[in-house]
């Protein structure tokens, strides 16, 4: 047995700290990366759909933000990004609580309801009020989520997969009310992943039954990693969070789309099923084209977008929205990932 | 062939061919106003965009720029956090370091806000390949350099670098090399880039940010932005435009730059003298000529031209070669310049060389301008030659002669309306009427050399006659008998000389005072400062806990800690805020106050009562005076404070108030130190007590310890090399007038051939007629050397008690170093008795036969 084996078993036994709230939905300044994931499903009264995404990340002093709107109607999507160093009144996350801004971006709870506020001049002022619809979730047992077999691989990781969203996107004075779901994300730790992974692919689905469902697929170079994982989160009152192990799950690629931009070829859409479940659905973004390349932030060039869901759940038809993410598809990055 | 040309060939091309070092000689002359015109002009343009350029390449894209009284405090970025969606705000921490690399360089350190730092200030990676680096990036204490900077110290990503930063020994990682773009070219490239915490760490500024620039997104109102966050801003901190920081450079190094214009002016007006002088002989020497070709139906005008052409050709040949001669010149004058303003200002300031064509261009014009104007009376007098073969040479005497009252009289009112432009004070802290009296003193020179001449020729001309025979008298005739040519080059000399005279008693009087002032102020053994590689100056401060240090060391009876800030009043002038322990000064004096009052005392009411001590050169700038109240930005917004009294201070033209450091640190909260005075207890001896003060602060405090008679020296050393420029200056000049009068006498010699002739024909030998020519040339010398002490007089006064006190600040004891005085009066004098030799040895080899067939 080797070192390293050694001190993983080590770390693998030590009791680890559950996370308590809301002090861990702020900042640990001792893990080298940490980040806020929020996605959400949006309609406005006419019923049009929209997407967004605000992530928040921190590599250690490193304060980096993406922001991302999908307008399904319109067929559009428009993104932005901000970098900056934690510095009062420019970037930073409170170590107390939900609490975390970069420029004019934030999100902030307050008495158990997160408010949150991103945008771009030509996008809009995007100003949401987020109230949970269910309890966090602690994925990979007690919220320690291993990413391979490296000591530092892991991470701690939390979410929050169902809030009732409500507010508006205010652009050159018009005001649309905005309402849906939204999920939230949290990672810190050591960051690491394996040498060999080329990428990952992230599922966060939102079903119609109220059920949800996390997964995700770290790529090696010979196809998926053992460490790949999800959460099955059922609805209110049906049970508590229940691991997936990725043998469970059969995730096929159905067409792909090309980037002009980046010329990386992503899946476009997905047949996943997921056995233990007796679910199987098809994934479909509901705009190509919802690929972010940060070159002014993390220089990381990924897919993350807004996604619908048509299925069959235990027999019965289902349907749902998706937020998925696909990086390692332009090279050989992952968003957040800085390595140590 | 058409006329003008001929006429051209006949009265300039030929004779220059004969004679051409008479042409040579003005050549020469502008040759060498040019080069100094344009090495200087070079040297000024060069410090002012050296300047703009490391505050642009800092400020980049800034809109506004934030700064506090006292640094700014990080907690109070957040009051601008208003702007993010109108546009962006950048902080950034300032300083300097000292590589400890063995090549002892001074570097700009800024640290900056990775990422978002890109919306103000550009940086380009250049190595290693972005990703990695970005990693680097996310780790404190790596620094960013730029290629040249990398290459000079054998740098590549990664590499170790040592320095001396606050006053401590560090080490850091070289992060990365940035292409010599954008922020990269501040300091010339001598910058190390890095992010606001290792910028902190490195600096001792823990806490603190020095500037935010504030860039505004495209169609916000840059008034109402600034409106807004002024009103928002906290007190302490303030608003400006971003090329407040370069012209607040520009100002602080002025005095020394408009000095150096007017004496660079100084070596033009004397090639100018030159070329008038050496037009002025050819229309003499070729008034037959001249006369031959009127009566061949040539007109005024083409005469006119020809002459006017003569003299555009000496000037276009001048600045050629003065164009060539000020391209080594300006490398030169742009180090000296350089380093003047790195050692004595801003020890980061990289002079780098500005383009060189506006020097080229202004050059080309002044010499050009300066030839025509110098030859413009001459030509006009070669007009005035009637078309009579017979005419005799030297009736221009004649006119010279004529006007030689009124002259005088055009003399006394340039030196009266000089002696009122003197009363008038400075136009915005420059001497301006200062310089224009010193010019109405040199017009009053040249108007009444004429003058001078005719009587130096009359009074010693008696004397000579007495003692020394027919030469003397024969001397006296020959001088005397060229009033305008003599006159204009007895003008030239006296110009010259005087000047060297008066600023040989300006730089003495101002050496000795301080050499005074030196020793009354320096009262410490020992002077501490943070390690400057070897720097006079200050390069980074000293941490806090250095006082408690040197106090716990055994032999050490006193601490006096001394902090200084460059800082602005609210109109963005320049000056200096300090500290010191008022107790030390209460207890040892050396402090000499303006009016001779004790300081003890006055230190100690000071201290008692809140109350600030104001240099001499600030009392003057600002109008302050003791009882006045002065105004200083504090973190808590300006605070006004009564003086208390008014010291003499040599070492910074800027000007200073003193605080007492227990009320500046309760007002700035800043309690680092940028020199501490050591006293030695008794029998202790200094240079024991400075080994022991390196040796126990080992690693902890990178030091520099210099003894009170090492700091004496070095503060002369530094006087001296302020004014070497001047010296260098001076001494062109002189010379320039020396190769003048040589250029008169070989007029007069090669003109005078006829009497000549005449005169060894009727006896006199060949020797007797090289003596005679000595004697006049020395009898120039003699001329040229009193109108240049009556001139120096005048000088001197001007630049003791009007620009010296206006443009520094300075009350300045005047003292005459007679010795100094007499060897430069003797050796122009020698140098004058030697420039006749040649003409001497021309004159006495004259042919009496062919010199009177010319006839």
């Amino acid at each position: 047995m080797g070192f390293r084996t050694a001190a993983l078993m080590l770390l693998l036994a030590a009791p680890v700290q559950p996370p308590t709230f809301p002090k861990d939905h702020g900042s640990h300044p001792e893990a080298a990366v940490e980040w806020w994931y929020y996605t959400g499903h949006l309609g406005d009264a006419a019923g049009k759909a929209y997407g967004f995404q605000l992530t928040f990340f921190r590599a250690r002093d490193l304060y980096l933000a993406h922001f991302a709107w999908t307008d399904a109607g319109a067929g559009t999507f428009a993104y932005d990004e901000k970098a900056h160093l934690g510095l009062p009144g420019i970037a930073g996350a409170s170590e107390t609580g939900l609490d975390v801004f970069n420029e004019d971006w934030s999100v902030r709870e307050q008495k158990g309801v997160v408010h949150l506020v991103a945008g771009r001049r030509d996008i809009g002022r995007l100003e949401l009020t987020l109230t949970p619809a269910k309890a966090p979730v602690l994925h990979g047992g007690a919220g320690l989520s291993r990413k391979g077999a490296g000591e530092k691989q892991y991470s701690r990781y939390v979410s929050i997969t169902r809030f009732a969203a409500a507010g508006a996107l205010s652009r050159n004075g018009s005001r649309t009310a905005l309402s849906g779901t939204a999920w939230f994300d949290h990672e810190w730790g050591p960051g690491a992943l394996p040498a060999d992974a080329v990428g990952w692919d992230w599922f966060a689905l939102q079903l119609s039954d109220g059920s949800d469902l996390m997964l995700y697929r770290i790529r090696l170079e010979g196809g998926a990693s053992p460490f790949s994982a999800g959460t099955f989160v059922p609805a209110n009152g049906g049970g508590p969070p229940r691991a997936i192990a990725w043998s469970d799950v059969t995730l096929t690629p159905l067409t792909s789309w090309t980037s002009r931009r980046s010329k990386a070829v992503y899946p476009a859409r997905w047949s996943l099923a997921v056995r233990s479940l007796d679910l199987t659905t098809t994934v479909t973004p509901l705009v190509a084209d919802q690929e972010l390349v940060t070159d002014k932030s993390t220089g990381v060039t990924y897919w993350e977008g807004a996604c619908r869901v048509e299925g069959k759940k235990d027999g019965r038809p289902i349907g749902g929205r998706a937020y998925v993410e696909m990086t390692g598809y332009a090279g050989r990055d992952v968003p957040g990932l800085l390595k140590p | 062939m058409n006329g003008f040309s001929l006429i051209f060939c006949a009265l300039i091309t030929g004779p220059a061919r004969r004679h051409p070092i008479r042409v040579l000689l003005p050549i020469i002359g502008v040759a060498i106003g040019v080069a100094a015109v344009a090495a200087i002009h070079h040297a000024n343009r060069s410090v002012t965009a050296s300047f703009r350029d490391a505050a642009s390449a800092v400020s980049g894209r800034s809109d506004f720029v934030v700064t506090g009284a006292a640094g700014i405090p990080i907690g109070e970025l957040a009051a601008l956090s208003f702007l993010w969606p109108i546009g962006s705000f950048a902080p950034a921490v300032a300083g300097s370091a000292v590589l400890d690399d063995g090549s002892r360089e001074v570097a700009q350190v800024l640290g900056v806000d990775w990422g978002g730092d890109g919306a103000v200030r550009e940086v380009r990676l250049v190595a290693p390949t972005s990703r990695a680096a970005r990693e680097l990036l996310a780790q404190k204490g790596s620094v960013f350099v730029s290629v040249p900077f990398a290459e000079r110290h054998h740098l590549v990503a990664g590499a170790q670098l040592l320095l001396v930063a606050g006053g401590v020994r560090q080490r850091v990682r070289v992060g990365g090399i940035l292409e010599l773009s954008g922020l990269a070219r501040a300091s010339g490239g001598d910058i190390l880039v890095t992010d606001i915490f290792t910028a902190q760490d490195l600096l001792g500024k823990k806490g603190l940010v020095d500037r935010v620039d504030i860039v505004l997104d495209p169609g916000v109102s840059r008034a109402d932005a600034g409106r807004e966050i002024s009103r928002r801003l906290p007190p302490g901190l303030s608003l400006e435009p971003p090329a407040r920081a370069a012209q607040t450079a520009d100002r602080m190094v002025r005095a020394f730059r408009l000095n150096l214009n007017a004496l660079g002016s100084l070596t033009l007006l004397v090639g100018i003298f030159l070329i008038a002088n050496a037009v002025s002989i050819a229309v003499l020497r070729r008034r037959p000529e001249i006369a031959t070709l009127r009566a061949l139906g040539a007109s005024r005008a083409s005469i006119f031209s020809a002459f006017l052409a003569e003299g555009l050709a000496i000037g276009v040949a001048g600045t050629l070669l003065g164009e060539v001669l000020g391209l080594f010149v300006s490398r030169a004058a742009l180090r000296a310049v350089g380093g003047t303003v790195s050692s004595i200002y801003l020890p980061t300031a990289r002079i780098a060389g500005a383009g060189y064509g506006g020097a080229v261009a202004l050059a080309a014009a002044v010499g050009l301008c300066a030839a025509v104007l110098a030859t413009i009376l001459p030509a006009i007098e070669a007009t005035r030659v009637a078309p009579s073969p017979a005419m005799r040479p030297g009736s221009i005497e004649g006119i010279a002669r004529r006007r030689l009252w009124p002259r005088a009289l055009g003399a006394g009112a340039a030196l009266c309306a000089a002696f009122a432009l003197s009363r008038a004070g400075p136009v915005d802290g420059f001497p301006l009427f200062g310089f224009a009296a010193v010019a109405l003193v040199v017009l009053a020179l040249a108007l009444a050399a004429p003058l001078a001449v005719r009587l130096g020729a009359a009074l010693p001309g008696r004397l000579l006659g007495r003692s020394l025979g027919a030469e003397g008298r024969l001397a006296a005739g020959f001088f005397g008998g060229a009033l305008a040519r003599n006159g204009i080059a007895v003008t030239a000399l006296a110009m010259a000389l005087g000047m060297t005279l008066a600023m040989i008693v300006t730089v003495d009087s101002i050496r000795e005072t301080v050499k005074v002032w030196v020793e009354s102020t320096l009262r410490s053994d020992l002077w501490i400062k943070a390690d400057a590689g070897g720097r006079s100056g200050i390069v980074g401060d000293l941490p806090p806990d250095t006082v408690a240090f040197l106090e716990g060391i055994e032999g050490v009876a006193a601490v006096d800690p001394f902090r200084a800030r460059e800082t602005t009043d609210a109109a963005g002038h320049p000056f200096t805020l300090a500290s010191g322990d008022f107790r030390v000064v209460a207890r040892v004096g050396g402090l000499p106050l303006l009016g001779g009052a004790d300081p003890r005392p006055v230190a100690l009411a000071a201290r008692r009562r809140g109350e600030v001590l104001v240099s001499e050169p600030f009392a003057r700038r600002f109008g302050a005076a003791e009882g006045s109240r002065v105004t200083v930005a504090t973190p808590s917004g300006p605070r006004s404070f009564r003086v208390a009294g008014v010291y003499r201070d040599y070492s910074n033209d800027r000007g200073t108030v003193v605080l007492d450091r227990a009320l500046y640190i309760s007002i700035f909260g800043d309690p680092r130190i940028t020199s501490a005075a050591v006293l030695a207890q008794p029998g202790v001896d200094a240079n024991a007590l400075r080994r022991r003060i390196l040796v126990l602060a080992g690693d902890r405090f990178a030091l520099s310890i210099s003894t009170n008679r090492e700091l004496r020296k070095e503060a002369l050393r530094i006087f001296d090399r302020t004014f070497a420029v001047t010296r260098a200056l001076e001494a062109i000049a002189v010379g320039v007038a020396v190769l003048g009068i040589a250029n008169a006498l070989l007029a007069s010699a090669v003109e005078r051939r006829r009497s000549f002739g005449l005169l060894r024909a009727i006896g006199a030998s060949g020797a007797q007629i090289r003596r005679a020519t000595l004697l006049e040339a020395l009898l120039a010398g003699l001329v040229g050397t009193a109108a240049a002490i009556a001139a120096g007089a005048a000088f001197g006064w001007l630049l003791l008690g009007v620009i010296n006190p206006q443009s520094f600040g300075w009350t300045v004891a005047l003292r005459v170093p007679v010795a100094t005085l007499a060897s430069a009066a003797l050796l122009v004098l020698a140098a004058s008795f030697l420039a006749g030799v040649v003409p001497g040895r021309i004159a006495a080899a004259v042919n009496p036969a062919a010199a009177l067939q010319e006839e």
